[in-house]
């Protein structure tokens, strides 16, 4: 066999295989691509599901923040008695802040407005115990809106403001099954 | 890898000389005494940064004997076949008593190729190999005058290069394109005829060029700069094929790692599937189970918001008015969920409703302040006024925040302020705006 011989033979192996590894390279390729293709939907459902997760630890933290800040965990709520316990809780924290209750009228809320009742009541008191007695209604723990406050001076009374509140006690489950709609 | 990729100079490189054994591998060279013991401790020292795989034995040109020999052959296979018959005719003896190599010379003519042909007793190598044999080296053995050729610069045609290195110099003399090796004499007169070049220790003694870039030595440097250039040595006892051969070997391992390194990112992209698919189905899993045991509590977080934005702050509409207003007896001050505030009251001066209109929309607390209306009071320098404002939600109150910001840094503790000192603080601010005059006072009767 002569050397022009080899190189020939040389030459024929080498495009042999290099079309043999491009036919089977292929192949392999495409198989390859469907998996991954699978493999990227799998990683992308793993992003998503992440990132809900992470989202739900989020709501979980503010849930935990708020409920803390305004005493309030909605879930335990009970529409039956949930008037008489926000009113009674407001006229014991008007009476711990020396507050003198005048007359208190409640009156059903409006269904369209997520409201439960609302309560109108008159007090006389120093100045520092109206505004104590606003900030604590905040946090009696108990879904009170303050709808409006007034204050004018008490008759007779030098140094002592009437203060007339408007609250608002918002019904829950009426929010639960709007937002289920 | 450096195994696998590696330069001229990481081959190991001896050369023999009458007075000395130079042992070089990429920078380092050693100088030894021609003695076993130093050339096997030296070897042992440089061979371990020696990532070539060829050891080179450069040889002095004692006993060398060079020939130009036509061969009527085709191929390479025909010259290794017909090579021997003719060294057998053109050297005083045979063939198989010489360690012999050989190069191709240009100028062949049809079939026939013209070689040079360097031979030398297969005794003179013997006391090389023996001493080699010993640190368990197989050189290629090399003739030191024909490497140094590779140091003459192209263009060059007849030239004399000369080594001073011995007690007799080697001289190498190029006619025609066939080189021819002596010994001769210190300060021969063979050394004034045509370019000569000169190396080794008494080479400034030659009124003659110094060979460039001979370093560590001539043969050594010479050999190098042939490795870089591709070029085969004249090696004894191998063919230029063989060594060729060897070379495109080491060459085609680049190509050869190339394609099996881009073989090899191909099958991770394929595999990186298979490999991390297990991987991300169990992550899946585990996110599932945390998921499972977080509670759902979207609609209470934002029952509670709608808690906390949808009413102003009253305390800080309180607090903002009272340290506004100066001079002020205060009617009647009402505000709505809305953020509408309305304010009826009596002050000193007809200035007293406008300044005080001007600090409450400076507090940022407030916009749209208006008086509704103003109306003074027969016999007395006083107004009574009609004040009404909107009040701004929390974000849109940089100004009102920055001064809020001032004042707690002003009373600011290590634990939050609480109910009672906040409202204290308003009532006190309250209070403290102008004692006498903010103070509420009763209405009078029949007003």
């Amino acid at each position: 066999m002569t050397d022009r011989d080899k190189r020939t033979l040389r030459i024929g192996a080498i495009i042999a295989v290099v079309y043999l590894l491009c036919f089977f390279g292929f192949k392999v390729m495409k198989r390859g691509s469907g998996g991954a293709e699978t493999y990227e939907q799998l990683a992308a459902r793993a992003r998503r599901l992440e990132s809900e997760v992470r989202a739900q630890e989020n709501q979980a933290l503010l849930f935990e923040k708020l409920s803390g800040e305004l005493k309030l965990d909605p879930r335990k709520l009970t529409n039956a008695t949930l008037v008489a316990d926000a009113s009674a809780a407001i006229q014991r924290a008007a009476q711990q802040g020396a507050i003198q209750l005048g007359p208190v009228r409640e009156s059903p809320g409006r269904e369209k407005g997520r409201e439960l009742s609302t309560i109108q009541l008159e007090g006389t008191g120093a100045p520092a115990a109206t505004l104590t007695l606003l900030h604590k209604i905040r946090a009696l723990g108990y879904p009170i809106l303050i709808d409006s406050v007034q204050f004018s001076p008490a008759q007779n009374r030098p140094g002592q403001v009437k203060v007339n509140l408007t609250l608002i006690i918002l019904n829950y489950e009426q929010w639960k099954a709007d937002s289920d709609a | 890898m450096s195994a696998i990729f590696h330069r001229a100079e990481d081959h190991l490189f001896i050369e023999f000389t009458d007075a000395a054994v130079f042992i070089a591998c990429g920078d380092r060279v050693l100088e030894v005494q021609p003695n076993e013991g130093a050339i096997r401790n030296a070897v042992a020292l440089l061979r371990p940064s020696a990532t070539g795989e060829e050891i080179f034995c450069l040889i002095p040109a004692k006993g060398v004997s060079i020939r130009k020999i036509a061969v009527p052959a085709r191929s390479n296979a025909d010259v290794e076949r017909l090579l021997p018959m003719q060294i057998d005719t053109h050297f005083p003896i045979s063939a198989d008593e010489l360690a012999w190599g050989y190069a191709e010379l240009p100028g062949g003519v049809g079939t026939m190729k013209e070689l040079m042909v360097a031979a030398v007793r297969k005794e003179t190598l013997k006391p090389y190999q023996s001493l080699l044999a010993e640190t368990g080296l197989q050189p290629r053995f090399v003739i030191a005058a024909l490497a140094r050729r590779a140091l003459i610069p192209a263009g060059v045609g007849s030239c004399t290069i000369v080594d001073t290195s011995g007690s007799r110099w080697e001289m190498l003399q190029e006619t025609g394109g066939l080189p021819s090796v002596r010994l001769i004499d210190p300060g021969s007169p063979l050394l004034k005829e045509g370019a000569v070049y000169a190396s080794g220790r008494d080479a400034a003694k030659v009124s003659a060029t110094l060979l460039p870039g001979a370093t560590p030595t001539a043969a050594i440097a010479g050999l190098r700069a042939m490795l870089r250039r591709g070029e085969a040595p004249l090696a004894l006892g191998m063919s230029p094929q063989g060594f060729a051969a060897k070379q495109a070997t080491t060459q085609w391992r680049w190509a050869a790692t190339a394609v099996g390194l881009a073989i090899l990112a191909l099958a991770l992209r394929v595999a990186e599937p298979g490999i991390r698919q297990r991987h991300v189905n169990s992550r899946i899993k585990e996110l599932k189970a945390h998921q499972a045991n977080l509670p759902k509590l979207e609609r209470e977080v934002s029952f509670l918001q709608y808690l906390k934005t949808n009413q102003p702050s009253y305390l800080d509409a309180v607090l903002s008015v009272a340290t506004s207003a100066q001079g002020i007896k205060l009617d009647n001050l009402s505000i709505s969920r809305r953020g509408e505030l309305s304010l009826r009251g009596q002050m000193q001066g007809a200035q007293g409703p406008s300044q005080m209109r001007s600090k409450l929309l400076e507090s940022g607390y407030f916009s749209l302040v208006t008086i509704d209306e103003q109306t003074p009071v027969p016999n007395q320098q006083q107004v009574n006024f009609r004040l009404t404002a909107l009040l701004r939600s929390q974000p849109e109150r940089p100004v009102a925040s920055s001064v809020a910001g001032e004042k707690q840094k002003a009373v600011r503790t290590n634990s939050p302020p609480s109910a009672t000192n906040m409202a204290g603080g308003a009532a006190s601010a309250m209070a403290a705006a102008q004692p006498p005059q903010v103070s509420v006072q009763p209405e009078a009767p029949g007003k």
